[in-house]
This record gives C-alpha cells, structure tokens and sequence, in this order.
C-alpha cells in the first residue's frame, strides 16, 4: 500500500503550544496519508493531539500554537505553505471541517439560508446568479435531509440534530476533497448521532469526498470508518484498517484500550489502563507509553519509537515490531 | 511536599499560608501593571496629604490665618486666597480629607450593597423582588438631588456624617453587580456538592460564593470611591458639606464665589482642579484593570 | 424487605415564567425502589429530555415533587424533622458528572474532603479526620500524597472525579446517586473508577443509582435499569432481559443506535425501527396517549388515547406498551417493589 493517489498526505506535523509554563508538543511528528473516498479516524484521548491535528489542517489554530514543521499535501500543494488568501480559498473549497460543537458555532442572529449563502459567495470568483446559489443550496439540504423550509430558520429554531445537519451541509456546498469532522457528534444523543452519522457517511460517499472523523469514541469509529489511527501523546501510536485494529491491535495502547471498551459480553469486568495521561510539557523520556506500558522493555525509556509498517496497510510505532532496526 | 498533612495542622502551616498570601499580592501588583500605576498615584497624594501635615502648621489653613492673594512665594509655595488662608496647608488637609470622604462612602456603599445583593441573590423569591425594585428605583432617581435636599436640613455636617450619608445611597450598583453574580454562582455544581457535604446556606454564602466575588467586591468598591468622592465634591462645590474644615470642594466653591478665575489667581482653582484630575485619573486606571480581572476574556492573547 | 430510598408515583412539573401557560413535564408518575437489605446497582438510563437528571435531583432532595412522594426509610423527606434530614443527608450522597465544575476554584481540593468530617462530625481528633480522608481516597483508587494540598486545577479529570468519589465514601452513606460519572473523564480511565464504583457496592455493601445514557456500561455495572423516555418509564426490569431482549420500541430503538465497537456488527441490524422512528414530528399534547407514539412504528388506535400502563412480560421486567397488553397490567410500584426485592 503507498501513498500514490492519496488525496491527502501530512508529513511529519509538528505543532506547540506557548504557554506560559513553556513549549507544550501538542503535534510531535504525525505522519498519515488519506486515500479518495475514505473515512478515516483519529482517535485518541484528551491531549493526544487529535483536535490540534485536525485544526492545523485547516490552519485554523489559535495564535498560542504554533506549526513548527511538516507537509500537508492536498492533491500534491503544500497547504501549510499557502498564503493566507490561498488558505482562505482552499478552506470549504477544498478541505473543509465540521467543527466541535459546530451546533453552536452558527450565527444565532442570522437565518441559515443566509449563512450558507455567506458561504458560497465568499469563494466565488465570478458573480454566481442568487439562483444559481440557492439551487446550489437547496439541493446540498435535500442531501442532508432537510427541508427548504430550513432556509428561514435562525438556528435556534432547529433541534440539535438538524443544526448539525446544516454544518455537514455547510461543510459540503463547495465539493470538498476532504472534510473534516472534529467529533460532531459529542453533544447529541445516541439516536440522533446515529441519523447524524449516518447523512454524513450518505452524503460522503455520494462526493466521493474522504472525511477525517475525528474523536474519542471507539464505537463510532467501528461504526463509520474504515481506517483508524490512534494518538497518544501527540503522536500516531498504530494505524491501520478498522477491523485489523479492533480485531488484532498491535501497540499495547491500542490493545488496552480495545479491551477497556465496553461491551455486552462482560458482567462486571472492567479493565481500565492503569496510569495517567502523559504530560506534555515535560514528557516521558522514549516512547510516551513506556510508563504505562505492560510490554515496557530498557529500550523503550530511552529511543523513540517511529511509525513503521510492519505489515501490509499496518503502521505501528513500538520497539516491540521493530526488533533490532535502529 | 513530603506526606500529606491537611493545611494548618502544623505551627508553620499557618505561616506559610500567610507568607504565600503575601507573595501572590505582591504577585498581584507585579502582574497587573496599571492597577499598580493607579494604586501608586493615588498612594503618592495621599502621602503628599500626610507628610505636608508634618511640615506645616495646620493653622495655615484657618481663615485670615496669612495675608490675602498673594501669589506663590518661598513663604507660601500656592500662594494664599482672597480668605487669607495658606493655599498650601488647606491642599494638604483637604487631600486626605477628600480620600477619607470617598473611602467610607464606598466602603459603606459597598457593604450595604454586598449584604443586599448576596441576600437577594441567593434566596431570590420575595426578598429579591422587594430590594431589586427599590434598587432600580433608587438608580433613577439622581443622588445630587437627594443629597442637596438631605444636606439642607442637615445643619452641622462633618466629613465622617457626610461620607455615611453619600455611602447610603451608593448601594444600589453594588447591590445589582453582587446580585446578579450571586444569582449565577448559586446554581454552580460545587456549591450543590457542598450542600451535599452538609453546608448550610449561611455557611455557602460566605464561604463558597463570597470568596469569588473579590473581583466584583474591588472593582465595586472603586468604583464607589470615585462615586462617594464625585458626590462629596459636587455638594461641596455647591457649597453644601463639612464647613469648619478644608476640602477640596469647598475650596473650588470660594474660588468661584471669589471670582478667583477672573482676577487671574490660578494657584486659588488649579490645585484643586489637578488634584481631582489625579484622583480619578488613579480610580479610572484602578476600575480599567479590575475590569480585565474580574473578565479575562478581555485580557487578550497574552504574549508566552 | 425495606425499603431504603423510595419514589411514590412522582411527579415533577417546571413552569416557564410567571405569566406564561407553559410548563414542562419532566418526571410523570415515575417510581423507584431500593433495597436496605439487598446491596445493588440500579440504572436510570435514558437521553436528554427523558427527565433522569430531575429525577435524580427529587431522589436527592434537592428539588420538591409537585405530586408523589419520596421516601427515606419509609419517611417522606417532606415530613422530616431536621435530625432525620440529616441523617438522610449523610446516608444519600452523590456523585456528579463534572469534575471540573464540582470544585470550587479557590480551594485546594482538601476543602471538598475536610468539609463533610466536619458538617457531620465524622471524626473526633486532626489525626482522625486525617487517617479517613486518606483511607477513603486510597479506595477510591488514588494516592493521597499526589491528591492532597492541590488546586482543582493542577489535576486531571480522572483524578478530580476519583475525589469526588472519595468525598461521597467519607460519610459512610448507604446510598450513592452517581450522575453520569464517567461521561467526561478519557475512555482509559472510565473502565476503572466504573471497576471502583461496583468494588464500593460489593466490599462495603453501599446501593448505587447510575444514572446514563450509555447502555453498555450500564449493563455491564448494573443489576435493574429504568428507561425513561420524556419523564415516564418506558420500561424497567433486569438489564439482563431489558438491553440483551429490549421488548418497548423505545428501547429497542436506543439499543440498536448504540454504536457498538465492534467492525462487524453495524448499525442497520433492525431496520424496521430506525427507517420509521426518525424525529418527532410534533410532540405529543398532555393526556394524548403514549409520549412515543409520534415516533412509533407499531402504533395503534389505543396508543393514541391514553398513555399505556406497564404490563408484566416477565417476573423480572414490565413494559409500558401496548404491544404487551396480553401481559397483567402492573402499578410502577408495585413493580419497583418486585424489582427491589429480587
């Protein structure tokens, strides 16, 4: 498997955060590449790094943070070394996100028609016709799901489900290669996320676009997507099909977490990852799982781990598959 | 840290717990720049009030005390006025006396406001309507008018009775800002957890919503000095207030009364006017910085 | 059998403002029983809207029940004197679902701990109070030297949420309301202060009410679960039969939208449901029948009249549907008796 055709290929992201305790390596090196068509998903914990991946993606960081290092190529053209107007362009054009809480990130004070309509034409070149845009428009809603009706609507009037559902039409008006989906689902309920979930996956594959699905819940992934990478730490700890990591993890996180995960099958028996999440502002020496690592071995506190693919589509990063490379 | 101790439980627990208090004011004062600068310039007057009063004799003051008008001389470094009295001494009785005014207005602005507010705030029902309405009432009417009208029948009036007086009706914004803040941190989780922990409601205002409200409490009580000493000055200047001793006020009320503008003697009207100008340039910095604190939204990407 | 925390057929009706004639229904005729001589976990599961987060509040008592009653050891909360409020109020404690918010910020969290020894006299002496606050953290799973003389911010959510649980054992309590206490702590640590809860109902024989919205872990700690659906049960009786055999549409419904983390069982097992249960057209109006028979696939004439009773369908679970009327109707009393006894 290489990364010929891939859509989108990130090298080596690096990104910090400057606090006023010092340098925090929210994005420490993670590499990946996501193929036409896909659903890819990065899970991980709180300060694994996802969300500050996802975001430099889009270069829609904070002013605290800052990318350091790395490629991100869409369709072959480096975004990070874009202008700020190409950026503009490329945003929703190319690559666009739904983001987290995005339910509550839509103007309260203007109707919804009149916000994807902002949308439209804040990356049209040429005039596009109002009818154009609205044909435009009306057709992405049906997609989705919803009503025309949802045009005259301020967001407040919709359920949360449906405000969602003009996000994900938000995200998809321009034809997208990639959207990006930074869990666009935490705040609604499990129904709801189902139906949600389920539009996006219609509407993706009707694109042809690839999504990010980015999270920490597990369920969903093996729901929706069909490849996973895992971080920790920010880095990419495994990546591979969806059924080879919950059938077969290899990194040792990996495989605690799957067997940590809830499941009807086990009466009492819950197995949690003993340990803390690892500070990132003064990290451990190594691998960042070494401390909680039941397979720990000498070497582990001392080299850093690279992903590699040990086989066919399965990259991991642990001295464990990497017997004797340097 | 070596084993866990509760806090206070040692002899020297009580010791670092005020050395530390002391360190994060100090703290305090190094972060916030111009609450410092404001702090200071106010501080600095005060001082100038204080130590004057050592140098000079306060007789200087009295009426007829020094020849009339003369214009500033090594004798008399502000001149004297059109009453006879030493320019100088009266500024440096009547500073520390406009600051005595506006503290214990605010300061009893400020309690009176706390007590209602919290009460309001936090078992709402009829006792907040009751004190809202006569709060909102209150902040309509204008206080100069009540206080000119109080100030009139009020014969003999000291500083300390006038500050009390222009502090009663400087309750009703405190009360409000405590009371819509005690309204919001009533219903956050920790204080129904310390219900839960068998806290009783005396016992949760002051110890788990009061403690937060510092910010709101100083930036209230600044803004209650500049209030109270507003006030004092305007029923001053109006020739109303203490009459048996110096104010800034009532020194502007002679100068106008006197023509002093006219009769070209600035070192009369000036004093007063800059020492004013300081005053609330000080307050205005204080209440600017306050506001940062008590919202650290506004505070801005701070630069690593 | 006694009765330990009871609620009667309670009702809890919220107005919106003075004047308006509006007003939600957010707990109507729910009723709930746990054991004193039978430690247990109980589930009160359902989504936002279902009216848990209130019901938990009345059980508390925290809030009053506009009808029906809560009992404590067979005495109405109401009708309690101040020394049996107190006693109630250290025998039912709670753990709720944000550890960040459960602290207040200027206190090191000592002051969580420190508090409820002193409110309730649990200790005579320093050194006392002392060895039960580090007894309790140590069996909520934490190391008291790494806890103690630190703000709520210098630590994690797991480590804040674990205090919170060690705040709650401090009393001793014979029941604790868990509010969806893993919802907001990393999926790594919910396994295990989830391992700890069920640990302090097995070793100190302390009943649980855990309250969610996620069906896997509530069947995996729990021994009877509720469904709420918009302030009724839906359906009530062992997790055993409710998640793995789910009989209302309701459940039914919630059941199959769980993603489950597994590739090959995906969402789309029970098509009939989910193709026509999709989002409620208009709520249904006050005494119009069952609340869910908007969104019902199966509905009948009769569900559109009144909202149905429970019926039995097994010794251990009753459904309020009328798909199971051939079932012998049930009071929900009756039924949380049944529930509590077994």
């Amino acid at each position: 498997m290489d990364r010929n055709g891939c859509v989108l290929d990130v090298r080596d992201l690096r990104v910090s955060y400057h606090t006023a305790a010092g340098p925090v390596r929210a994005v420490n090196g993670v590499s990946f590449f996501l193929r036409p068509g896909e659903r890819l998903g990065l899970v991980g914990e709180s300060g694994s790094g996802k969300t500050t991946t996802a975001l430099s993606l889009m270069r829609l960081l904070q002013e605290s943070a800052v990318i350091e290092g790395g490629e991100v190529l869409l369709d072959g053209v480096d975004l990070l070394r874009l202008s700020e107007e190409q950026m503009r362009l490329a945003r929703f054009a190319d690559i666009s996100l739904i983001p987290q809480g995005a339910m509550n990130s839509l103007n309260p004070m203007m109707k919804v028609g009149e916000q994807l309509r902002d949308t439209i034409r804040a990356h049209q070149h040429e005039g596009n016709s109002k009818v154009a845009i609205d044909a435009r428009i009306l057709e992405v809603l049906q997609s989705v799901e919803l009503l025309a009706s949802v045009m005259d609507s301020y967001p407040h009037e919709l359920s949360g489900g449906m405000k969602q559902r003009v996000c994900i039409a938000m995200a998809i008006l321009l034809n997208p290669k990639v959207i990006i989906a930074d869990e666009p689902t935490s705040a609604l309920d499990v129904v709801v996320q189902r139906q949600v979930m389920e539009t996006l996956r219609r509407v993706q594959e009707a694109l042809d676009a690839s999504v990010i699905l980015v999270g920490h819940d597990m369920g969903l992934m093996a729901q929706f997507v069909d490849r996973v990478g895992v971080m920790y730490g920010g880095k990419l700890a495994e990546v591979g099909p969806v059924r080879g990591i919950f059938k077969d993890p290899l990194h040792p996180y990996t495989q605690m977490l799957i067997k940590s995960l809830p499941n009807l099958d086990m009466k009492e028996d819950f197995r949690g990852i003993p340990g803390l999440t690892p500070s990132l502002l003064t990290p451990p020496s190594g691998c960042m799982f070494h401390p909680r690592c039941p397979h720990a071995m000498p070497r582990c506190s001392v080299d850093v781990p690279v992903l590699a693919e040990v086989k066919p589509d399965r990259w991991v990063s642990c001295h464990l598959y990497d017997g004797g490379q340097a | 840290m070596s084993a866990a101790t509760l806090p206070g439980t040692t002899p020297f627990g009580a010791l670092t717990t005020v050395w530390g208090a002391l360190r994060r004011v100090v703290a305090f004062f190094r972060d916030n720049r111009l609450f410092t600068a404001g702090v200071v310039l106010l501080l600095a007057l005060d001082l100038f009030g204080l130590i004057g009063l050592q140098l000079i004799s306060p007789k200087g003051a009295d009426m007829g005390a020094v020849p009339l008008n003369l214009s500033p001389s090594a004798a008399h470094p502000l001149g004297t006025d059109g009453l006879g009295r030493d320019m100088f001494a009266v500024m440096v009785i009547g500073i520390p006396n406009t600051f005595k005014i506006g503290f214990l207005a605010g300061a009893v602005g400020v309690l009176i406001g706390t007590l209602i507010g919290l009460f309001a705030g936090y078992y709402r029902g009829y006792v907040d309507t009751i004190f809202s309405s006569f709060a909102d009432v209150m902040l309509v009417i204008p206080t100069l008018a009540i206080l000119i009208t109080v100030s009139a029948y009020v014969r003999v009036v000291t500083v300390e009775l006038m500050a009390v007086i222009v502090g009663l009706l400087a309750w009703p914004l405190p009360a409000r800002v405590i009371r819509s803040q005690t309204l919001s941190l009533r219903e956050r989780l920790f204080v129904q957890v310390a219900k839960l922990s068998g806290q009783n409601d005396f016992e949760i205002i002051t110890l788990q919503i009061l403690p937060n409200l510092t910010a709101y409490l100083a930036a209230s009580f600044v803004g209650a000095v500049s209030g109270g000493i507003l006030a004092s000055v305007g029923l001053e200047v109006l020739g109303l207030g203490p009459q048996n001793v110096p104010t800034i006020g009532r020194t502007l009320f002679y100068a106008f009364k006197y023509t002093a503008l006219l009769r070209g003697m600035w070192w009369w009207w000036a004093p007063p006017v800059v020492t004013l100008a300081i005053i609330f340039t000080g307050l205005f910095q204080m209440s600017i910085s306050l506001d940062k604190i008590a919202n650290p939204r506004l505070k801005g990407s701070s630069r690593g | 059998m006694k009765s330990l925390l009871e609620a009667q057929n309670v009702t809890r009706i919220f107005d919106s403002g003075l004047l308006s004639k509006g007003h939600t229904v957010a707990v109507d005729g729910v009723s709930l029983m746990i054991n004193e001589d039978k430690p247990s976990i109980t589930t009160i599961a359902g989504e936002s809207g279902s009216g848990k987060t209130t019901l938990a509040r009345l059980l508390l008592g925290m809030i009053q029940p506009t009808s029906g009653s809560i009992l404590y050891r067979g005495q109405s909360l109401t009708a309690m004197d101040r020394r049996a409020r107190k006693k109630f109020r250290r025998e039912v404690q709670a753990i709720f679902q944000d550890p960040y918010e459960a602290y207040n910020p200027i206190y090191k969290v000592d002051q969580t701990l420190t508090t409820p020894v002193r409110k309730f006299g649990l200790a005579r002496s320093r050194e006392e109070a002392q060895q039960r606050i580090t007894d309790s953290l140590r069996m909520a799973g934490l190391r008291p030297e790494e806890t103690l003389g630190r703000y709520p911010h210098q630590l994690s959510g797991g480590q804040r949420q674990r205090i919170m649980v060690a705040r709650a054992l401090l009393l001793n309590p014979r029941v604790i309301l868990a509010d969806e206490p893993v919802s907001m702590v990393d999926a790594s640590l919910r396994a295990t202060i989830l391992e700890s809860l069920v640990k302090v109902k097995r070793e100190l024989g302390i009943s649980l009410i855990y309250i969610t919205h996620d069906l896997t872990t509530a069947y995996q700690a729990s021994q009877n679960i509720y469904i709420l659906y918009r302030g009724c049960v839906a359906e009530m009786g062992s997790v055993e039969k409710v998640i793995k055999n789910p009989k209302h549409p309701y459940t039914r419904l919630l059941v199959s939208s769980v993603p489950l983390p597994d590739p090959d069982i995906r969402w789309g097992r029970e098509g009939e449901i989910e193709a026509k249960a999709s989002a409620p057209s208009a709520p249904v109006k006050e005494g119009g029948g069952c609340k869910f028979s908007n969104r019902c696939p199966y509905v009948m004439a009769e569900c559109r009249q009144a909202p149905p009773p429970l019926f039995l369908t097994d010794d251990d679970r009753a459904v309020a549907c009328y798909l199971y009327k051939a079932g012998a109707p049930v009071s929900g009393r009756d039924m949380a008796k049944s529930l509590a006894r077994d």
